[in-house]
């Protein structure tokens, strides 16, 4: 794998303002993410887990722009993504997709799947003529999976596999170098999860993708990805390569996160390390390492100051204040 | 649900059916008004032609079937080319106003922000004027005439639209196939148009519908007034408005004059129920809470 | 285990009769659970696992829904023939059922106690302030700090996995015999799902209850339950205990299902995803309904439909071609030990 960096996170942050009063004045934030940094290599996988309410969404909405940074750099292919005005945020749009958990609410219910697919073509002038865009969609469609006869149908004549296929046919048709794929199978049964798990990992052989995987479901996150991206609150805490995040998880969060997966076998017995209590509020995040309250190690220091994110070692990154005492 | 299904619903539903044969009956008078009631000056047609200048109106008889009203205004004939007059009065005022209501409502919801608020305050400020005072007002200070009553009617009749829009376009903003038509690089037009409109309008489609028959009863309103169109016009309301002085009719025969007021009457409210029925089953057929 | 059993569901057939057709959501199904045991049911969405439960309850809407045959033997008394006024007696006292949205299953203008209370008043000859105690005693069962004040707070206040505690709190109250979990933990984080399980598991030894854990996680099965029962398309098609069903899978779907999960403690460079997708209930095929995603199906499979059969002690399965899959297990076993 070329070591070549597609896209640079650097303290990235997104606050949302929590407004009350008569005046809506903005009284506290929601720290949806709070300076997290990472980069995706090109052609790889990096999975982006944790738990909900850690901000993983915001994370890969706010890469795209869809949500607007509050603070940060987004470097895409040489471009800082955060400085582009409207019509070249729009042009670069082409090499970054996304396809959505629900594969019901993200597609218009009252445009054809011919439509749906033969938007981004129309948006970018991708095909010369009528003929042309058929031709594409086509041919897209058949790439995912999905017969020509479904052209003239609508979202709601299909099951949400199909669906599924459907918005990965759109977010294709642009020909992409990056997909975010925002839980792409956690809305879907377990028997078509493999399906499009397949679909994702076929069509990044194919068409060279780079994926950002963000998911809740670490079987799904370890299969497919290259390495992986723990977030806490708002906040990364480990990043590392796959088997080495899965062997040797350094950050205390991570190693009770694998331990809490029910595993699929009952002669299986894990060691697991049951968490105290719920994830706090971001509004309010606990002071110093964000996970203290609930960490089965926590020190003195933990509650005071915030411990540094580096590198522990062939970029094994992660935030812990045990790590740095070793 | 699709354009094609909605109206095979429509056709289906025996209410709206209903509905859709009184305005079609009356589409037909409206077409056909010439035919039906000749006028006697051609260049001038909407002018109620006057069988005398006796102030007490006169039954029906051969010649003016519906009778005449004060001032012997035939009402049959004023029936018939206010067909005219309610259709022309209803399809401009809620057509300019709904479109008005649209762009401030999707514009207003769609960039929110200092946008939503300004556009929502002005919307604020239109809503707290008594609508009938407001139009009375205003037609007052444009003068007495049909095309000023209409004016009067979409300055005050925007409103519910746009909060309405607002409140559909406020929700359909959020939904994921907004924002993957964002991710592709739509351009805000082209989501407006393709994404959002297409979603919301339903809602003020029926809206609109309802709001036809309402509109020609507040026309009617003014004219009953005498803000509304000029003396002899060939209008409901003012139809409605001569008879003002005979709805008791003498001592001892309290009906004398019914036709003044039944003629007229009937006429505004089969018109105003007609698209209320359809407005109806417009809803039921799009809730989707109530398809099951 | 104790042979008595504690609820016997025989041949149950609920559909339900819509505008479109006639769904036969639950189709002919028969199992047991055992006073103490936990009985997995798992299946996909639409398999007719929460039916099942529902019609144990008998919370089936009707119409469009019906018990059309089928006998739920519990405690002598047949539930399908009892009145309604017989199950209210039922429900929640002898037989509790906790759902996936704990949101949506607590009424939300009302505090936490008073929901816990309710069930107790109904069910148990205690005045209001020892029926409050009660509730106080259940919260810190399940484990919420500060039961005291909890128990005056509204479910808005609670997170999700706190409200999952005060519904088990709430089913516990009046201690059942059954417990029906339908998806207990689906709407929660994997380190509270942790939580949850492990506090059903301890409360189920603490109760002396049997548990009917109804989900689509194969892990989530794999952990709790003693003996398990895999729907597809409203049938059984496979019944046995944990451990056979996971190390000798003899249905075709229940094969292909562990092959198409990733499983965190082996890697596959390929998932074996099953074909198509899950049958319109509106639409099932003819014969064996899984036919049209097998790959061992035959012209038999797709007209005649196999009836579940005990084909090893205690392990029933509704297939025409055990033999072919065991064929197939031992070819893959073959390739794994050439690499």
């Amino acid at each position: 794998m070329t070591e070549e960096r597609l896209l640079e996170i650097k303290n990235l942050k997104k606050y949302f303002p929590v407004k009350a009063g008569v005046f809506r004045r903005t009284v506290a934030h929601v720290k949806a993410v709070d300076d997290i940094s990472f980069h995706i290599n090109k052609g790889e996988t990096l999975g982006l887990v944790g738990e909900s309410g850690c901000g993983k969404s915001t994370a890969g909405r706010t890469i795209l722009r869809l949500l607007e940074a509050t603070e940060g750099e987004i470097t895409f292919e040489g471009h800082n993504l955060l400085e582009l005005d409207k019509r070249e945020l729009r042009e670069m749009r082409k090499e970054m997709q996304i396809i959505f958990q629900d594969p019901y609410a993200s597609l218009n219910p009252r445009m054809t799947v011919a439509d749906i697919v033969g938007e981004p073509i129309d948006i970018h002038g991708l095909a010369a003529n009528k003929k042309e865009r058929n031709e594409r969609v086509t041919e897209i469609l058949d790439t995912v999976g999905l017969g020509t006869e479904y052209m003239k149908r609508y979202p709601h004549e299909f099951s949400g596999g199909q669906r599924q296929r459907i918005g990965v046919a759109r977010a294709l048709a642009v020909d992409p170098s990056l997909i975010i794929a925002d839980e792409p199978v956690s809305a879907l049964d377990v028997s078509i999860q493999a399906q499009v798990i397949n679909l994702l990992q076929d069509l990044q052989k194919d068409f060279s993708l780079t994926y950002l995987f963000i998911a809740h479901d670490l079987s799904v996150v370890k299969h497919i990805s290259d390495r992986v991206a723990v977030m806490y609150l708002g906040k990364l805490v480990e990043v590392a390569d796959k088997q080495k995040l899965f062997d040797d998880p350094k950050h205390p969060y991570t190693q009770s996160l694998l331990s809490a997966i029910p595993v699929a076998d009952p002669t299986y017995k894990s060691d697991r390390i049951i968490l105290e209590g719920d994830v706090p509020s971001p509004v309010n995040p606990p002071s110093g390492c964000r996970f203290h309250p609930r960490c089965p190690y926590a020190m003195e220091i933990c509650s005071e100051v915030e411990p540094e994110y580096k590198d522990y070692g062939e970029g094994h990154y992660a935030a812990c204040h045990l790590l740095e005492q070793e | 649900m699709e354009w094609q299904e909605v109206l095979i619903n429509l056709l289906r539903n025996k209410i709206s059916l209903l509905g859709i044969f009184i305005i079609l009956f009356f589409v037909i008078i409206a077409v056909f008004a010439p035919w039906i009631a000749p006028p006697a000056s051609p260049r001038d047609p909407y002018m109620i032609p006057r069988a005398g200048w006796s102030p007490q109106p006169k039954p029906p008889n051969e010649e003016h079937i519906f009778g005449t009203s004060e001032n012997q205004y035939d009402i049959f004939y004023g029936i018939i080319w206010g067909t005219r007059t309610a259709f022309r009065v209803g399809l401009i005022v809620v057509g300019i106003s709904t479109f008005i209501g649209i762009t401030i409502g999707t514009i207003s919801a769609f960039y929110g922000g200092m946008v939503d608020e300004v556009m929502m305050r002005v919307t604020d400020i239109f809503l707290s004027m008594p609508f009938l005072v407001a139009a009375i007002v205003l037609t007052t200070i444009l003068g007495k005439g049909l095309d000023n009553v209409m004016i009067a009617l979409v300055t005050f009749g925007w409103m519910s639209t746009a909060r309405l829009m607002r409140s559909q376009v406020l929700e359909i903003k959020t939904e994921e196939f907004v924002e993957a038509a964002e991710a592709l690089g739509a351009s805000d037009m082209r989501i407006i148009m393709r994404h959002v409109l297409l979603n919301t309008i339903f809602p003020v489609v029926i809206n609109a519908s309802m709001r036809m028959g309402s509109i020609v009863i507040t026309a009617s309103s003014l004219s009953f007034l005498g803000v509304g169109a000029p003396t002899g016009y060939a209008d409901w309301g003012q139809m409605i408005s001569f008879s003002r002085n005979w709805i008791l009719g003498t001592q001892g025969n309290a009906l004398q004059f019914w036709y003044t007021v039944v003629f007229p009457g009937v006429a505004i409210t089969l018109f105003c129920l007609s698209w209320n029925l359809v407005g109806d089953a417009f809803r039921d057929i799009l809730d989707p809470k109530l398809q099951n | 285990m104790s042979k008595e059993k504690l609820i016997d569901v025989k041949n149950l057939a609920t559909y339900f009769h819509t505008e479109e057709g006639t769904v036969k959501a639950v189709d002919g199904v028969s199992f047991e659970i055992y006073p103490g045991e936990t009985l997995g049911v798992v299946g996909e969405s639409g398999c007719g696992k929460s039916v099942t439960s529902l019609s144990i309850m008998r919370l089936i809407e009707s119409p469009p829904g019906k018990i059309e045959t089928g006998e739920i033997i519990f405690d002598n008394k047949d539930l399908t023939k009892s009145t309604q006024k017989e199950m209210r007696k039922i429900r929640g006292n002898d037989i509790s059922m906790i759902f996936q949205e704990p949101m949506t299953s607590l009424n939300p203008v009302y505090t936490v106690g008073d929901q816990i209370m309710e069930a107790i008043l109904i069910h148990k000859d205690v005045n209001k302030k020892q029926a409050r105690q009660e509730s106080i005693d259940m919260l810190t069962k399940v484990g919420i700090p500060l039961p005291e004040q909890r128990v005056d707070e509204y479910p808005h206040q609670l997170s999700g996995g706190m409200r999952q505690r005060v519904m088990i709190a709430m089913a516990l109250s009046c201690d059942p015999q059954l417990l029906i979990a339908d998806e207990p933990t689906t709407a929660l984080d994997v380190t509270i799902q942790a939580q949850i399980l492990e506090l059903m598991n301890g409360l189920k030894d603490q109760f002396g209850m049997a548990i009917m854990m109804i989900t689509h996680d194969l892990g989530v099965i794999a952990e709790v339950s003693d003996r398990v029962a895999v729907m597809y398309a409203g049938k059984i098609v496979e019944y046995t205990d944990v451990e056979t069903l996971y190390a000798n899978p003899k249905h075709p779907y229940t094969w292909g299902l562990m092959h198409s999960i990733p499983h965190i403690e082996k890697d596959v460079d390929r998932l074996q995803a099953i074909p198509g997708s899950v049958p319109n209930p509106l639409d099932f095929p003819q014969g064996c309904k899984y036919n049209t995603r097998c790959p061992f199906a035959t012209d038999k499979c797709r007209e005649v439909e196999p009836e579940i059969e005990e084909i090893e002690e205690s392990h029933q399965v509704a297939c025409w071609h055990v033999d072919k899959l065991e064929e197939a297990k031992a070819k893959e076993k073959k390739e794994k030990e050439k690499e």
